[in-house]
């Protein structure tokens, strides 16, 4: 009788500590796991952000645009906004906010993007924002200079167009 | 039969304690990790598309562009003087310099970027130089952008480099 019981405790105690085992490989396999996803979900918004960047800094609504060596053509020049483009640009979302949530939408998604003039004076300007229901858990961001073009003035300012990315 | 018993308990344990090693040796182990994106963009991009930024800025200098006041920049270091006086009292090398400072600072310095920004002449000493304190050129993620302005010396240019890390 004795003996049996050792043999039961012995047979529990194993069974105990290999489920214990398996306890511990299963919280690091789902922790790794998390870990992976998190990185990849980083990834995404990181693609996304700099993909909303490239698209706002190249939009013609806003871009600057320069004549080509071809006549009668003009091209839009690399790096630059042009400030009156963007008074216009914003004046135009605020009267249509119809279009954030369809036409813009497809191409800036929920974003914020902002101009924020450096050199020679320090300033900021919203281009477009676009949060819907969003609750901002996840915010990108993503920062590139730029040449805002004045053309009233005929000046370029050091600018960096800020794109924070809402997911 | 017991003591056959009781080796094959330990083959088990022994098992399944090599294959817990194996499966640990192999997540730690897997190379298919994305990459980070803003570095490599930061690599590519981020330099260059500060260096093209500064070169069309319009300085307070006579409302002169970067690249023009380079120009004016070489003439002093050809000896042949500048024209061009800033309303600061600098000059066009030390006027570019303090352009710099200021927007470096503020566009990547802000966003905890490090930094080293030169204005040269090819294997010539350096003309001017604004650097964050704690740039490292062997730190991981290195970015470089470069614009190249012809010189008034034919076979020869004036170099603008930009170095940035995180």
């Amino acid at each position: 009788m004795k003996h049996a019981q050792i043999q039961m405790f012995e047979t529990t105690m194993v069974l105990l500590i290999f489920f214990i085992i398996v306890g511990f490989g299963l919280i690091f396999y789902s922790n790794y796991m998390h870990q992976q996803v998190e990185k990849n979900r980083k990834h995404v918004e990181d693609l996304n952000a700099i993909d909303v960047a490239l698209v706002a800094m190249n939009l013609p609504e806003i871009a600057c645009t320069v004549s080509s060596v071809m006549e009668n053509d003009i091209v839009i020049k690399p790096g630059c906004v042009d400030m009156r483009k963007v008074e216009a640009f914003s004046d135009y979302l605020a009267n249509n906010p119809e279009e954030l949530g369809s036409y813009y939408f497809d191409r800036l998604q929920y974003s914020k993007i902002m101009l924020n003039e450096i050199y020679p004076e320090k300033k900021a300007f919203v281009v477009y924002s676009y949060s819907g229901l969003k609750h901002n858990e996840h915010n990108s961001s993503f920062y590139v200079p730029v040449s805002m073009y004045w053309p009233d003035k005929d000046t370029y300012s050091f600018g960096v167009m800020e794109v924070t990315l809402m997911q | 039969m017991k003591a056959q018993m009781e080796i094959l308990g330990l083959v088990v344990v022994i098992v399944l304690i090599l294959l817990g090693l194996l499966l640990f040796v192999s997540f730690n182990l897997n190379t298919n990790e994305p990459k980070p994106l803003k570095n490599d963009f930061i690599k590519t991009q981020m330099a260059q598309n500060y260096i093209n930024t500064l070169m069309d800025t319009t300085s307070s200098c006579n409302n002169m562009q970067i690249s023009k006041l380079a120009s004016e920049c070489e003439n002093i270091h050809l000896g042949f003087g500048s024209n061009v006086n800033c309303d600061d009292g600098l000059n066009p090398c030390s006027e570019i310099i303090k352009i710099a400072n200021i927007t470096l600072k503020d566009a990547l310095g802000m966003y905890a970027y490090r930094f080293s920004f030169g204005i040269d002449k090819g294997y010539e000493s350096e003309w001017g130089n604004v650097s964050s304190d704690a740039f490292r050129m062997d730190a991981m993620t290195v970015g470089s952008g470069k614009a190249v302005l012809p010189s008034k010396i034919p076979g020869q240019s004036l170099y603008f480099r930009l170095d940035i890390n995180r």
